[in-house]
């Protein structure tokens, strides 16, 4: 598949796109409804195991260290103002600015990676995983779900960054670009709510 | 300023401030249960923020309504769930 044939040809200087448009393809905004409905059925089920043992969940909770979450939130956060960028970027045919923002998000999303990976170590040496309770199987399991996520917008934003690189000017666009930030926005999206529910609510 | 014209660059320092808020608020008294209006500001900071992203940096303000409806409805009918159950933990 080329660039020409993967971008849709649409240039103009605007952030985002006309009246009565969805940004990006349809299918990844399918797919992104089916993991906003996975993940809150998750939530729920963790809110309601919490209500069933408030105890075991706040002593629990109190191991997590709740700064390294604020600088995850503050990290998507920022990838996700980055990959708008890079939109609006590309939107105005600014190549290099676009793959700039773009190798930013990236960043954000590797710093992401090593600090939960980071939180993930210090747990299995203080000999806790999946099995040491209900609260930390709820913590793997919603936190890894979303971690492969999080990779995977980063696998998304990797192929569009080589799609601008090798895409002929001026640049065609938007419409890869744009599917690949609404995943991105998701993921950060994701986070917005399991920051205050897993860490700080107790 | 010239660099607060750019609507992503005021999103992204809301969204940031935001965070630092709920982290603030999640963090005081720690290690003691979250009073109620503690709970119902925590998620509704949340709100807030899914909120900006959804509209701005997703774009859908200016997306078919259908969809803006969908993934906003998602954001309000979860959080406010779970702030009900939040709520009804002891002392919360």
């Amino acid at each position: 598949m080329t660039a020409n044939a993967t971008l849709q040809d649409h240039t103009g200087s605007h952030t985002h796109s006309p009246q009565g448009k969805l940004p990006g393809d349809l299918a990844v905004w399918l797919i992104i409804l089916a993991e906003l409905l996975a993940f809150a059925l998750l939530f729920g089920v963790f809110a309601i195991s919490r209500l069933r043992e408030p105890g075991l969940f706040a002593e629990s909770q109190r191991t997590l260290d709740a700064s390294a979450g604020l600088v995850n939130t503050l990290l998507l956060i920022g990838g996700s103002w980055c990959v708008a960028r890079a939109v609006q970027a590309v939107n105005a045919q600014r190549r290099r600015d676009a793959l700039g923002w773009l190798a930013t998000a990236e960043l954000c999303g590797a710093a992401f990676v090593v600090l939960k990976w980071g939180e993930y170590a210090a747990k299995s040496a203080a000999g806790i995983d999946l099995e040491t309770n209900v609260f930390f199987m709820f913590y793997f399991l919603l936190t890894g779900f979303h971690f492969l996520h999080v990779l995977a917008a980063m696998v998304f934003l990797g192929f569009l960054m080589v799609l601008i690189w090798r895409s002929p000017s001026p640049l065609p666009h938007s419409h890869a670009v744009e599917t690949g930030a609404a995943f991105w926005h998701m993921v950060d999206l994701l986070w917005i709510v399991l920051f205050p529910l897993v860490y700080l609510v107790r | 300023m010239n660099w607060l014209r750019n609507p992503y660059n005021r999103v992204w320092l809301a969204l940031a401030a935001a965070s630092i808020a709920s982290y603030g608020i999640g963090e005081h008294q720690a290690g003691h249960s979250l009073s109620a209006a503690a709970t119902v500001l925590l998620f509704g900071l949340a709100i807030t923020k899914g909120w900006l992203v959804i509209d701005v940096f997703m774009g859908l303000r200016t997306a078919p309504p259908l969809w803006r409806r969908l993934v906003l409805g998602w954001l309000l009918v979860v959080s406010g769930l779970l702030t009900a159950l939040s709520l009804g933990l002891p002392n919360g």
